[in-house]
């Protein structure tokens, strides 16, 4: 059990609000706090042997205001605000963006830093009344749900001799499917398996439009809606003349659960670009068919959770 | 977790005013140290100011490493370490040039601008004066806003300087308890360099010498009285005097030193054993007059106190003196220096010398017409001041009709010249004037801006007695610092203020604020020294704090003290700056250039109604506005929110014209 287990940590609330409380801050000095206290105590020796009232007056000056950066380091952090909105879920081996909402309130909170235990802090000056969003990259996290880990928000303003900090917990786990494999052909998905006969216009008739998501195909991304600057969109295509596609957790290629995965999670996603309606057919159980981006995230939601006991 | 504003690139803005803060925080010590030593300080500043924009031009290690040798030569050559404080500030100002070429990030800066705070100090080794101290007071704040803005991640410096000066500002309490409370020492903790010239009464005077010796808070010496302790009219510490002038300058009697015998006549009323600092003199000063002597000391025929040999180091003697005594010797040959006037004395002199004769009536009575000459000064306009700018070629005639303004030895010597222009035998003495007592050691401390100069006169039957001139000036005259001690010691001639008239100048109160706060200054800071601390501590109560007790009143004070400055920071404050009347008044122009009238005196639910009338159709963004204007001017919590549903809700408020059928 590490040291760091008994700090005083701010949860945040169900929403991932936090209050930074007075009593949850930690405060040190820093390197510069540090010279800064030997060079105070050179110009008083100067001041005192010197017999010199103005040096002692400076001295003193500086010295005050070093200890009132205590209080005043302290106080840029105190009440601190901010909500832990969590990240989008990713694929494995895409870094994860943690975002975190600073809400600002009557006082401005300038050279905010904020990171993760062991990553690079991202920096902010957080204006009164202002609301902003940082986001957080996390890198190289494997499959599954991760809880967000420690969050580390810090200050040294105003004079930079002292760093208070404060712990943060954020409740938003951290979901990553796994890594899309190969493509492959899923039986099922063969053109005989069409139910009834096609209507001459085209296998699939036009259904609609949704935002884009990561791994929609650009050839279905519509362009025109893109032009009148409505974002991107991709169409969808009904299939309601196609059967479901069981995806079979059997049938997957590739040794090992990792690889199957992968393959399970490629499949999930062709069939809902190719929007076919598909369900899971997994060890620990099945998802039944369906489609769109709740349908997919469900999929994959399954199959990152695989193994796990949130399954 | 590592420090990503360290890391940030230094914003080239910063920098900039970074150097030229530092070239001019450098400025004063172009009177102090060798110009070769300034010279490399500023030529590195340049450097660096030309890397700004020319990053290629930043020095290597090796570059940085030579110009380290070669800095350190030029102290050691152009300095010396003779000279501690001269060596010591020669260094730390190669350092910081050097240091500024190695400006790479902002933790070099963050260590720059510290080096810059010692910079500071450094100057207050060489001057005290207020101005200085008013100029220093700035680049502080200056180099705190840096500080600052290092700590943000936009280094916006205007948007600090409110912010940082509050914050000084709020250290002041906390400074100022430690200031009076931390302990002084009355000797160096280490030798302080003896090449620093000793100051002290030498045995001639021109004119300016004692303002000069005025401007030294050093300690001239240390009296413990046994028995009574004198009056302040008896506080004239004699040292030479001074008989021959040529209007300019003052020496004494060409001959030799002729030592007398003290001539008491009774025992010595006042006792006391001084102690000297080393004045590189013989003279020892006694309490005017001296008649008891110590042992391996001599009185000259003047009546002043000599060591046997030069004092180098401190001494310490026992003396008596008698206040009453009046010196009874006048031989020919002083008689006749006693009357010595300058080669060229102005008609205009002379006439002023036979008026005041007129004027007394008293023939040859040496009193009345000192008197009259008093008079004169003291119903002129004479100033005091330790400035009274250079006299031209008859410096007594020009102080007495144009100039005006001097200080003791201007007022001292002039009247010497004029006494005996009327044909009053007179000497000028030098010595030290009233001394500060110290009621925890219960001794006095006579500094050599205590330093002083009076006259003498002749008085047929009485002997030689002593007018002080300087005492005679009308106290709003006085400009320069005078140490309240002096003022109310006065003299032996005391005379009553000018009119009142006068006091309502304007002009002059504003001499008097400026002197006040020049008077705070030198006694609050400059010459607040153990015996000032004590005798503060004996005001307070504290008189008995010694070593722990005074360190631990040191640490309630001084926490008292920050904690009133964060008690009077957290009182509500009028809103500077507030964003919401800024948006009251855009939507009240919104309302007025769709032509509504709205009046200053309206409140929030008349205009609103008012526009309601003039445009039904906008009635719910208008009562939305009105609501949420309501909650924020009078609510007990701003939500940030509804300022910007506010904000938002006046901007897109659209009137038009209602079409009416009327």
């Amino acid at each position: 059990m590490s040291l760091s287990s008994f700090a005083r940590v701010e949860q945040s609330a169900g929403d991932g609000r936090v209050e930074v409380g007075a009593r949850r801050i930690y405060i040190l000095p820093t390197r510069y706090g540090v010279i800064y206290a030997v060079l105070l105590f050179l110009m008083l020796l100067g001041a005192v042997n010197y017999g010199n009232n103005p040096s002692h007056l400076l001295t003193f000056l500086l010295g005050a205001l070093g200890s009132n950066a205590i209080y005043l380091t302290w106080r840029n952090l105190r009440g601190t605000r901010m909500r832990c909105l969590g990240s989008a879920p990713v694929f494995a081996g895409q870094p994860a963006v943690f975002v975190v909402e600073f809400q600002g309130d009557e006082r401005e909170r300038p050279g905010l830093q904020i990171g993760l235990d062991d990553c690079e802090p991202v920096l902010l000056d957080l204006e009164a009344t202002q609301t902003e969003r940082r986001e957080l990259r996390i890198d190289g996290l494997p499959r599954g749900l991760h809880p967000t880990g420690r969050l580390v928000l810090s200050t040294q303003y105003p004079v930079g001799l002292f760093r208070a900090w404060c712990y943060v917990e954020c409740a938003q786990p951290m979901l990553v499917y796994p890594r899309p494999g190969e493509r492959w052909n899923v039986p099922g998905t063969e053109a005989g398996t069409r139910d009834g006969e096609g209507d001459g216009g085209g296998t699939e008739d036009f259904a609609g439009l949704r935002r884009y998501l990561p791994g929609d195909q650009p050839s279905r991304i519509d362009w025109k809606s893109y032009a009148r600057d409505r974002g991107l969109n991709t169409r969808l295509f009904s299939s309601h003349a196609l059967a479901p596609v069981w995806l079979d957790w059997e049938d997957a290629p590739g040794a090992g659960v990792e690889a199957k995965l992968s393959a399970l999670c490629r499949a999930v996603l062709d069939a809902e670009r190719a929007g076919r309606e598909y369900g899971l057919r997994l060890p620990q159980g099945l998802v039944s068919p369906g489609s769109g981006p709740a349908h997919r995230h469900q999929c994959l939601r399954q199959l990152a959770l695989h193994g796990s006991e949130h399954a | 977790m590592r420090d990503a504003l360290s890391m940030l690139p230094i914003p080239g803005r910063l920098l900039g005013v970074l150097l030229v803060l530092l070239a001019a925080l450098m400025a004063p010590h172009a009177l102090n140290l060798n110009p070769s030593v300034l010279a490399f300080f500023y030529i590195a500043s340049a450097w660096r100011m030309l890397v700004i924009w020319r990053p290629q031009w930043m020095p290597g290690r090796w570059t940085l490493l030579l110009l380290m040798i070669a800095a350190l030569a030029l102290v050691v050559f152009s300095t010396g370490v003779a000279d501690g404080r001269l060596a010591g500030t020669a260094l730390l100002v190669v350092m910081l040039g050097l240091k500024l070429l190695e400006i790479r990030a902002r933790r070099d800066i963050q260590v720059t601008v510290f080096l810059g705070y010692f910079l500071v100090m450094t100057q207050f080794l060489y001057d005290q004066s207020l101005a200085l101290a008013i100029y220093l007071f700035v680049g502080v704040l200056a180099l705190t806003v840096i500080q600052v803005g290092l700590n943000r991640v936009h280094a916006d410096m205007r948007v600090q300087v409110r912010k940082t000066a509050g914050m000084l500002i709020a250290a002041l309490p906390m400074a100022s308890v430690m200031f009076l409370l931390f302990p002084r020492l009355d000797s160096p903790l280490w030798a302080i360099s003896s090449s620093a010239a000793v100051t002290g009464i030498g045995d001639e005077m021109s004119l300016g010498d004692i303002g000069e010796l005025t401007q030294s808070d050093a300690v001239a010496f240390r009296v413990r009285f046994f028995g009574p302790q004198p009056e302040p009219t008896q506080r004239y510490w004699r040292g030479p005097v001074l008989w021959r002038t040529d209007g300019r300058h003052w020496s004494p009697d060409i001959r030799p030193i002729r030592y007398t015998q003290p001539a008491g006549r009774r025992a010595a009323p006042l006792s006391y054993e001084t102690t000297l600092e080393p004045s590189g003199e013989r003279w020892l000063f006694g309490l005017d007059m001296v008649v008891d002597i110590p042992p391996n000391t001599r009185v000259d025929a003047n009546g002043a106190l000599l060591a046997a040999e030069r004092l180098n180091k401190r001494f310490t003697y026992r003396a008596g003196s008698d206040p009453e005594m009046h010196a009874t010797t006048l031989g020919s040959h002083e008689h006749a220096l006693a009357l010595q006037l300058p080669e060229r004395l102005s008609p205009r002199v002379q006439r002023l010398a036979a008026q005041l004769r007129g004027d007394a009536r008293a023939g040859d009575d040496a009193m009345p017409i000192a008197l009259q000459a008093l008079k004169y000064f003291r119903e002129n306009p004479f100033v005091y001041t330790l400035s009274p700018g250079t006299l031209g070629s008859d410096p007594v005639d020009e102080f007495l009709f144009e100039t005006r303004r001097g200080f003791c030895e201007h007022y001292a010597g002039s009247f010497v010249t004029l006494m005996r222009a009327a044909g009053v035998p007179a000497r000028l003495v030098l010595g030290y004037q009233g001394g500060e007592y110290n009621p925890r050691a219960g001794h006095w401390v006579v500094r050599q801006s205590d330093a002083h100069a009076w006259s003498e006169v002749w008085v047929a039957g009485q002997g030689w007695t002593r007018v002080d001139p300087t005492a005679a000036i009308a106290p709003e005259r006085i400009e320069h610092r005078i140490d309240t001690v002096r003022s109310q010691a006065g003299a032996q001639v005391v005379f009553q203020a000018a009119p009142d008239g006068v006091l309502s100048d304007l002009l002059r109160n504003a001499v008097w604020i400026a002197d006040a706060v020049d008077l705070g200054w030198h006694r609050w800071v400059i010459g607040f020294s153990a015996e000032r601390q004590s005798s503060l501590l004996q005001t307070l109560g504290l008189g008995n704090l010694r070593g722990l007790g005074l360190a631990i009143a040191l640490l309630i004070g001084a926490t008292l003290a920050a904690a009133l400055a964060y008690l009077i920071a957290r009182l509500p404050k009028p809103i500077v700056n507030d964003p919401l009347p800024r948006m009251w008044n855009r939507f009240i122009d919104k309302l007025r250039r769709a032509g509504i009238t709205v009046h200053g005196w309206q409140g929030a639910d008349t205009v609103c109604s008012t526009a309601m009338q003039r445009y039904p159709a906008a009635s719910d963004q208008l009562v939305a506005i009105n609501r949420l204007y309501v909650q924020l001017r009078y609510g007990r919590r701003r939500d940030p929110r509804q300022m910007q549903a506010l904000r938002h809700r006046i901007r897109v408020l659209r009137l038009r014209p209602a079409r009416q059928a009327r």
